[in-house]
């Protein structure tokens, strides 16, 4: 199994997280706008990004999905993987893409 | 007890704590600054902003235009943020205004910054569909100190929750108009007062705590989902407000706003109940604001708590009426200096 993420950031965005780290503000340059991200959907960006993603869900299961049904914990991770795609911010890894 | 437990309520958490929400306005302006320096060429404006409430309120006023173009049209976007680089560019300096929270503004007239935030006031008015004109005053020395007693008033009588209310807003301005007071979106960070209103110290108070309240929503709402996805003021739910005049209909959103304002309002009353005379009120005159501001909260927490009203609302808006209704609910248990408590008045909303 590979050890590199399956995901990987996209280019033209900044984030900016608020004071207490609840949520955080994403400044996009194409198209340009504002959008609020999150604390789950943020963790989920961060953890698809820098783990394999059978990793990064286990993890956010870990941390997000303490109390909650493991089935539950995955299924709400792939549907912010699937958000932050739509969403740009996060592709498929250049090395992954056959 | 209820006032400090109330005001203590509202003076914490995500709506409540102002400085937090100050703080993430601030990252929120600085990205957006940031960002159209980068992708609009010709914005030079680099965060820290200029601190003149001038050059503070027309900022905001123009990037909050800016970015609501940017929902339709990158042009009309890109062409609101250059129109606020050439008017700063006419004006780099500004008037000579301290750099205080809610400094009264002075030297309105001569001066490009002044006269945009008076067309801008005139232009929100218009389409917004009203024909309120005001003329700015330059501050008399009794008028500046009238001011000053009202909001020493207001910390001194809420002195968790007006402070970091009131730093919120740069700037005050007297007028002479055919309205009380104001904020107008088009001018955020300035609140306007008229200059009618002064010899009432209790009812310049809550004029100011009003306005600056608007202000304080406004900040909640740049970090928080206040409203559902494609809300919109036209198409709304509609909640009729039985004051004012007949057949008054109040969007969602405008209802929130009027909601988030009685709530502190007649907290203020509370807490000036047992001071009437100072302020040169009767008890009963002090009792029937308190009522008043008290049931027309309670209308709102009831109109807003309704599911098609709820169906308007985003999470953290239906969580906000939530929290509102609980102290509006728990100032109910209070009573006027009449020794009646405020839940038995629902329904007095006055005319």
């Amino acid at each position: 199994m590979s050890e590199r993420p399956e995901y990987e950031k996209t280019e033209g965005w900044t984030l900016s997280p608020y004071e207490d780290m609840s949520n955080a503000f994403v400044f996009f340059r194409e198209p340009v706008g504002v959008l609020i991200l999150d604390k789950s959907s943020w963790l989920a960006l961060e953890l698809s990004t820098a783990y394999p993603l059978e990793t990064a869900a286990a993890k956010y299961a870990g941390i997000a999905g303490r109390g909650v049904p493991a089935e539950q914990a995955r299924a709400a991770f792939d549907k912010h993987v699937s958000a932050l795609c739509a969403q740009g911010l996060i592709r498929p890894a250049k090395e992954m893409v056959s | 007890m209820t006032t400090k437990e109330v005001e203590s309520g509202l003076s914490t958490g995500i709506f409540g704590d102002s400085r937090s929400l100050r703080a993430n306005s601030d990252i929120f302006y600085k990205g957006v600054t940031e960002l159209f320096a980068d992708v609009f060429p010709g914005f030079t404006l680099t965060w820290p902003w200029p601190g003149s409430p001038y050059h503070q309120i027309l900022i905001r006023g123009y990037l909050d235009e800016s970015l609501i173009h940017l929902r339709t049209s990158r042009e009309r976007a890109q062409e609101t943020a250059l129109d606020l680089i050439d008017l700063l560019g006419q004006a780099p300096a500004g008037p000579d205004v301290p750099s205080q929270p809610l400094v009264t503004m002075t030297g309105w007239t001569g001066n490009p910054l002044g006269e945009r935030i008076i067309d801008r006031f005139h232009q929100t008015m218009r389409n917004d569909g009203h024909d309120f004109t005001v003329e700015m005053l330059e501050p008399s020395a009794n008028a500046a100190a009238a001011v000053e007693r009202a909001r020493d008033l207001l910390h001194e009588l809420l002195p968790d929750v007006a402070p970091p209310t009131t730093s919120l807003v740069r700037g005050l301005a007297l007028f002479e108009g055919d309205l009380s007071s104001a904020f107008v979106n088009g001018t955020p960070l300035l609140v306007y007062l008229s200059a009618d209103l002064l010899e009432d110290p209790l009812e310049t108070a809550d004029a100011l705590l009003h306005e600056c309240l608007h202000q304080k929503l406004v900040e909640v709402r740049l970090t928080r989902r206040m409203l559902r996805d494609g809300y919109s003021d036209d198409t709304s739910h509609k909640i009729l407000v039985p004051w004012g005049g007949a057949g008054r209909l109040f969007s969602v959103d405008r209802s929130m706003a009027a909601f988030h304002v009685y709530v502190h309002c007649a907290l203020l009353h509370l807490a000036a109940a047992d001071r009437a005379e100072l302020l040169g009120l009767t008890a009963a005159e002090v009792d029937e604001r308190l009522v008043c501001r008290w049931a027309r909260a309670d209308f709102f927490g009831a109109a807003l708590s309704t599911p098609e009203a709820g169906a308007e609302l985003g999470l953290e808006g239906r969580r906000l009426v939530r929290w509102l209704r609980s102290a509006n609910d728990r100032l109910g248990t209070a009573t006027t200096t009449g020794g009646v408590p405020l839940a038995e008045y629902a329904g007095a909303y006055g005319p």
